[in-house]
């Protein structure tokens, strides 16, 4: 970009602060500035209902037909999997890991179903098996078929990508509604769910995977002679094969977190539910049980198919393997039908930790009230009414006075001024930010918001993104979702700043320090993979129902990502430049600040793109400790069985998070990488 | 609302005929399909639902158990999909299920006999810190709201409401009392408990919106806010103890209709259920053992509604 | 060496090959063509690149031509035209009495498969696929039955000595073995004409002597019709029977490895081929002549030998040697030092202008 285009920017942003200074004046006197007027509310969602529902109703045979083809194999595989006596399951397991990653391994599926028995949780961890060994089959080969097929039609490519950006963030709450609709009662609605959010890592794996299947294997296929179905299954596929059983993982780990979406529907009686009914009694012990479950589960699928996609020499060989699963089976047929389940023992041990939960908070309340009362008036409230709506004597101790008001002006102006001067970009985020505090984020005028969003994602996205960001927002005011949606960019938006200090500092450590790195491993696992129910237990008795429990449970989730993408910009930082600073003399200090991390910027970036997607989807499990933004809409639109309310909430949920997105990714960063 | 009184008038009715002809016994119909019953999230309803499915294997049906949510099992329920639900709390079913009975595709069959209590409840020690307690009075005095204050309702105190997607009506008594209280929705049934715990073991201060029976009550001691005078008898003004009734898939009677004569006349009372789900949730032990315990032990109760069907 | 027949085994006519937005836009009349160069000249003014530029030129039966140039010169892009791999924008290419710009998907399927084959730089393995799996690749594609293609490609195998390697994974080969491996590949089907790529040029240069002994051993027992790719004059004028070198799309120069060095068309060709030892690459069949008088006396000199096997009896004094076989050719020791004086003078100018 040359100079006197940015000038120009320089120029129209500004102007755009200008424009805003005048409009949060005007907002005093005029009110109608301030929210979004509901004069022009639209009853937007029966209109859709009065779409959507006959349309899904029209199409239920189809949707009849589509969960008997799903509930056929499903109700076979679970029947299999709960006659199967679990010693005998625990044995084919074993070989299956050993034969895929060796003997630890082996030895950790031995372990960990071993633990899963022991807490009395088999049978439903089997019938959460039965639903994953349904809905990743199917996942994949719909990701597969998708991404072969854009692989063949690349001008398809760019319009795909939105639509998997689309099922990755649309929140499967928000379209639970039309699925049960069109499929009935019954966990093919759930399975369908879950297809959806676990399809497109499948897509992208095999769109990249094909893409690069190194040119000479394609041309010495050809000159072989190959036809192109020959050519494609016989050169392309096997080449791919590692990339695609990435995918095929990355679904997995999909499928399984949306375990819980199909627990709310019911009608399956698996883990999930367990969770779902652990986290409705506020059981913590049980709760924590089921989701270690899924931590299991999910860790040792994770790991088996990860060693399938390991080229080279195996413990034993196939034929050992079948062997072993021949025996497994003899031994399933030499027990079947006794009973050697364990009895409540793990579930009363389970329980005990309620107790314990319960003296901690009992120990520790004042503390936390200390911690949840200075996060509230110190960051929260600001962040929500602003400096002129905490300036009172309940909040800060003074009032509003007009000479405040005078000075806090004098003092941001001043500010802005004196930054602006060296370098006009800082002076104008200057101003942003005085005003944004002042009002606080909710409380910032609409046509300000129009404004601002809209001058950047033009910039920065041309019409396409112009027209998504401006379509969400009039979507959110005209259905009356203004305030619940303003409200959840606040709160992602404290979330993400925490998540940054938090992680950012826990990932610099962990790239120094080996040691660190392997202790915050396997935290960020967990707290990625256990179901966030189980987190909202406890975080609820110390700090209660609200935003900040919210918030807690937002940063817990979302601060995985910066802790991954800020160690491994760092470790990858180029090793050559690392030493020429090092070579210049810079102290750690130096080198960390100023080459690491600019070196690092780009991985840092996708830090924060993700965080922010990890931080919406978390909204709608927020809302089940009580808040006021769009994920509460969604399980409003659930309880009452309003499609269309549902539909608009998850839309607006999902303009937000791909226009976020956008804008901070840069074009050439298209395609994710994720750091192991 | 008509509706619901035509239903009961109905299955009074049926009632009426029933007992007035007690010689006209019911087929048993489709014995070799399964009934399946709703087990929803809680625990009271698990064990409804279990003691009506161990009584009609007694008279010799087959029932199976669907684990469903509150809401989507509505949807089942009118499509067949589940049968019977028998623990329905009629002041929190959404909004498909008026639908779904309005179009004749579910059927109640009344109440189950839970003697029910809704209202504002505090953990028991308040009374010690706040004296005026248990009359609403108490929520007037400066003192006692100060404690309930948090910065989100400041100067108010917090009253914790039902999560926003079962609606509610405490803003609205809160006001036609002038209350100095803030209405905060609790987002789960989960986020309740877990304060009422929290609230009981650090001692602090809590006034909730709740619901008898419930097993927590068993193992927190809180009372019950004596409300003031309601200003008009309407669902929005007035908390008033909610029916919980049984449901049925409407082809239910034609299907198994020795079962439905049997669920028509199910009931089960608030002390047993409470009994049972203290030994479940609290004591450790399983749904399946306590409620064969029960069916065992009080034959005298469920055999006639068998025989009252069959013979 | 080659003994090329005169049958035309594979014949192009002003081939063009250009990369770009719409390249067949300038294809559509015939008036364009006209100027070659002007025509280049202007698709690289309208955002084109013009890769392969009216490029003609014959190859005979069992010869082995080679395409010669710097990278980026055109020299892959034109035997990916004559593979097919590549659609031409214009010009006619007859392979065998066919012309294959126009034949049939179904055709040219056929045409690969038994009469073609061709080595990649980068390998072209199959990762999944042993090394015996993947000679018999192509037979697999064919359908031909398992144990038949098995021992097919072992013989393949045993032909480029890596007989005792057949269950290795590419991933467990050496470079130099993975290109044995892809040379057995395209040998598999036993095609009559072999394109090879730049078949050494990702090889550690210690080996690519070898392997270039090992492919004219190859080609002493098979005699293919071979188009050979290289950057590498050396390689070029060791392996070639003729050699075409390219620059920027266009062939500039087309004639045996001794035309080209002794008589380069222009400063281009003569700086390239200037660090060519001559005494080396220059062999005695080039500058033989038929014999005038007395044949000479002594041991006969190999034909296909470079000039420098006589360089010791040249200094004992011998004038005249008798050239190997029965053409009465002999080799007169004029010629030798013309070359030889050459070679020097390049060797001074190298020199001055190092200093
Ligand atoms: N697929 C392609 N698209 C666009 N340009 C290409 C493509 N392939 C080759 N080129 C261009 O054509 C020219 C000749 O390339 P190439 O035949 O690979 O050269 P060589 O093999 O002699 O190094 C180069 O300028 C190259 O950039
Ligand atoms: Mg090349």
């Amino acid at each position: 970009m040359t100079a006197p285009r940015v000038r120009a920017w320089h120029r129209v942003w500004g102007g755009m602060l200008a424009l805003s200074v005048l409009l949060v004046a005007l907002a005093q006197q005029f009110p109608q500035l301030g929210g979004f007027p509901t004069g022009l509310v639209l009853n937007l969602s029966d209109w859709l209902n009065a779409a959507v529902t006959p349309a899904f109703e029209a199409a239920r045979p189809l949707g009849v037909l589509l969960s008997a083809l799903a509930e056929t194999p499903l109700a076979a595989i679970r029947s299999a999997l709960a006659w199967a006596p679990w010693p005998a399951a625990i044995l084919a397991v074993v070989l299956i890991a050993l034969y895929s990653g060796g003997w630890r391994l082996a030895l950790f599926a031995a372990a960990a179903l071993g633990t899963v028995v022991a807490m009395g949780y088999w049978p439903k961890a089997m019938n959460t098996l039965a639903l994953v060994l349904v809905s990743v089959p199917a996942a994949v080969g719909i990701g597969f078929a998708l991404g072969a097929l854009a692989y063949r039609f690349p001008r398809t490519q760019p319009a795909l990508i939105v639509m998997l950006d689309v099922m990755q963030t649309w929140p499967a709450f928000g379209y639970l509604i039309p699925l049960l609709i069109l499929f009935g009662f019954g966990p093919t609605a759930g399975l369908a769910a879950s297809v959806i959010f676990s399809v497109p890592p499948m897509v992208r794996n095999t769109l990249v995977g094909l893409r690069e299947v190194p040119p000479a294997i394609v041309e010495s296929a050809l000159m072989a002679g190959a036809r192109p179905g020959q050519l494609f299954w016989q050169a392309m596929v096997p080449s791919a094969l590692p990339q695609l059983l990435v995918g095929v993982n990355q679904t997995t780990m999909a499928s399984l977190s949306m375990v819980i979406i199909i627990a709310i529907i019911g009608g399956f009686n698996d883990i999930g539910w367990e969770v779902l009914s652990a986290m409705r009694a506020a059981e913590l012990g049980r709760s924590l049980g089921a989701g270690l479950v899924i931590v299991l589960i999910a860790v040792l699928l994770d790991r088996i198919t990860r060693g399938f996609a390991r080229r080279g020499p195996r413990v034993m060989q196939a034929r050992w393997l079948l062997a072993g699963l021949v025996l497994a089976l003899v031994v399933a047929l030499v027990l079947s039908g006794q009973d050697l389940l364990p009895g409540e023992q793990g579930q009363r041990w389970l329980r005990r930790i309620d107790g314990w939960l319960l003296d901690f908070v009992a120990w520790s309340a004042p503390f936390f009230a200390v911690l949840r009362n200075a996060i509230t008036y110190g960051v929260m409230l600001p962040m929500r009414i602003g400096f002129s709506g905490s300036a009172s004597p309940m909040v800060w101790g003074f009032a509003l006075t007009p000479e405040i008001t005078a000075a806090y002006v004098l003092v941001s102006a001043a500010i802005a001024l004196l930054l602006g001067w060296r370098s006009p970009q800082r002076g104008i985020i200057a101003g942003f930010a005085a005003l944004l505090f002042w009002t606080g984020l909710p409380g910032f005028p609409w046509p300000g918001v129009f404004l601002v969003v809209g001058v950047a994602t033009w910039r920065k996205g041309g019409t396409g993104l112009f027209a998504l960001a401006m379509g969400g927002l009039a979507l959110a005011g005209l259905s009356g979702l203004w305030v619940p949606m303003m409200q959840s960019v606040y709160l992602c938006a404290v979330a993400v700043l925490i998540c940054f200090a938090i992680g950012g500092a826990l990932g610099v450590i962990a790239a120094e320090s080996d040691r660190f790195s392997a202790f915050l491993r396997p935290i960020s696992d967990t707290l990625q993979t256990m179901p966030q129910f189980v987190f909202l237990i406890p975080a609820l008795m110390l700090f209660k129902v609200g935003e900040f429990t919210a918030l807690i449970a937002i940063v817990l989730y979302a601060v995985v990502p910066p802790i991954r993408y800020v160690e491994h910009g760092l470790r990858n930082a180029r090793a050559d430049l690392v030493e020429a600073g090092v070579q210049m003399g810079a102290t750690t200090w130096q080198m960390l600040w100023q080459v690491k991390l600019p070196l690092a910027r780009s991985s840092v970036l996708l830090g924060l793109n993700q965080t922010i997607m990890a931080a919406l989807s978390m909204l709608v499990i927020a809302a089940l400790v009580g808040t006021r933004e769009l994920g509460q809409q969604v399980y409003v639109a659930l309880s009452r069985a309003d499609a269309g309310a549902g539909l608009i909430s998850g839309a607006i949920i999902t303009c937000v998070a791909l226009v976020s997105d956008r804008l901070l990714r840069s074009r050439s960063s298209i395609h994710r990488k994720v750091p192991e | 609302m008509l509706k619901k009184y035509v239903t009961v008038a109905v299955s009074a009715l049926a009632l009426a005929g029933l007992t007035s002809a007690p010689v006209m016994a019911a087929e048993m119909g489709a014995a070799g399909e399964p009934i399946k019953l709703a087990m929803l999230e809680w625990t009271g309803a698990q064990i409804s639902s279990q003691i009506a499915g161990k009584i009609l294997e007694k008279a010799g049906y087959k029932a199976e158990y669907v684990t469903a949510g509150n809401y989507p099992h509505f949807q089942g329920l009118a499509d067949g999909e589940i049968s019977a639900s028998v623990e329905i709390w009629l002041n929190n079913v959404g909004e498909v299920y008026p639908k779904v009975l309005a179009a004749g595709k579910v059927e109640d069959l009344g109440t189950l006999g839970l003697k029910t209590n809704e209202g504002w409840i505090y953990p028991k020690f308040m009374e010690e810190i706040c004296p005026a307690l248990p009359s609403w009075e108490a929520l007037k005095d400066p003192a006692c709201v100060g404690l309930l204050a948090t910065p989100d309702t400041l100067p108010n105190g917090r009253f914790l409401d039902y999560p926003a997607d079962w609606g509610s009506r405490a803003a609205t008594i809160i006001a036609d009392n002038n209350l100095p209280l803030t209405a905060v929705p609790s987002g789960s049934e989960g986020a309740m408990l877990s304060e009422l715990r929290a609230a009981e073991a650090a001692r602090t201060p809590l006034v909730m919106m709740f619901w008898a029976p419930h097993f927590i009550l068993a193992e927190v001691e809180v009372g019950w806010i004596e409300m003031p005078v309601c200003v008009d008898q309407s669902n929005e003004h007035c908390i008033m103890p909610p029916d919980v009734n049984k449901v049925v898939w409407s082809g239910f009677a034609g299907k198994w209709p020795a079962a439905y004569q049997i669920l028509k006349d199910f009931r089960l009372s608030t002390e047993d259920q409470q009994k049972m789900m203290l030994a479940i949730d609290e004591k450790g032990q399983s749904l399946d053992a306590v409620t064969t315990a029960w069916v065992d032990e009080n034959e005298a109760i469920w055999r006639p509604w068998v025989d009252a069907a069959l013979n | 060496m080659a003994q090329a027949s005169s049958r035309i085994m594979l014949s192009c006519k002003h081939l063009w090959k250009v990369f770009g937005p719409r390249p067949a836009y300038y294809f559509d009349t015939a008036g364009y063509r006209i100027d070659p160069e002007a025509l280049a000249a202007r698709l690289r003014g309208e955002g084109h690149i013009p890769a392969v530029v009216d490029a003609s030129f014959d190859v005979k039966q069992g010869e082995i031509f080679v395409i010669m140039g710097l990278s980026g010169s055109g020299k892959s892009t034109l035997v990916r035209c004559l593979s097919r791999l590549l659609d031409i924008e214009y010009g006619t290419m007859e392979f065998d009495g066919q012309d294959l710009a126009r034949i049939s998907g179904r055709d040219l399927i056929e045409i690969r498969r038994r009469k073609m084959g061709m080595v990649f730089q980068s390998f072209g393995l199959m990762p999944h696929l042993t090394a015996l799996e993947n000679v018999a690749f192509p037979l697999k594609l064919q359908g031909v039955a398992r144990s038949e293609r098995e021992a097919r490609a072992r013989e393949m195998l045993e032909l480029v000595e890596l007989g005792s390697r057949l269950d290795a994974l590419p991933s467990q080969l050496s470079g130099g073995q993975q290109q044995r491996v892809g040379i057995a590949r395209s040998l598999a089907p036993d095609p009559d004409l072999w394109f090879l790529d730049e078949p050494f040029s990702a090889l550690d240069p210690l080996i690519h002597r070898q392997m270039q002994d090992e492919f004219l051993r190859l080609q002493n027992q098979l005699k293919k019709t071979i188009v050979f790719i290289t950057h590498d004059i050396m390689e070029a004028c060791r392996l070639a029977d003729r050699i075409a070198l390219m620059r920027g799309g266009r062939i500039i120069q087309l004639g045996t490895p001794a035309e080209i060095l002794l008589s380069p068309v222009d400063d281009y060709v003569a700086d390239f081929t200037a660090e060519v030892a001559l005494s080396r690459a220059i062999r005695v069949r080039d500058l033989a002549r038929p014999a005038q008088g007395e044949p000479p006396e002594g041991p006969p000199v190999p034909a296909a030998a470079p000039i420098e096997v006589v360089l010791p009896a040249l200094a004992a004094g011998q004038r005249r040697f008798r050239v190997e076989g029965d053409g009465g050719l002999e080799l007169e020791a004029g010629a030798v030092l013309e070359v030889l004086q050459r070679d020097a003078r390049h060797g001074f100018r190298a020199d001055g202008a190092s200093a």
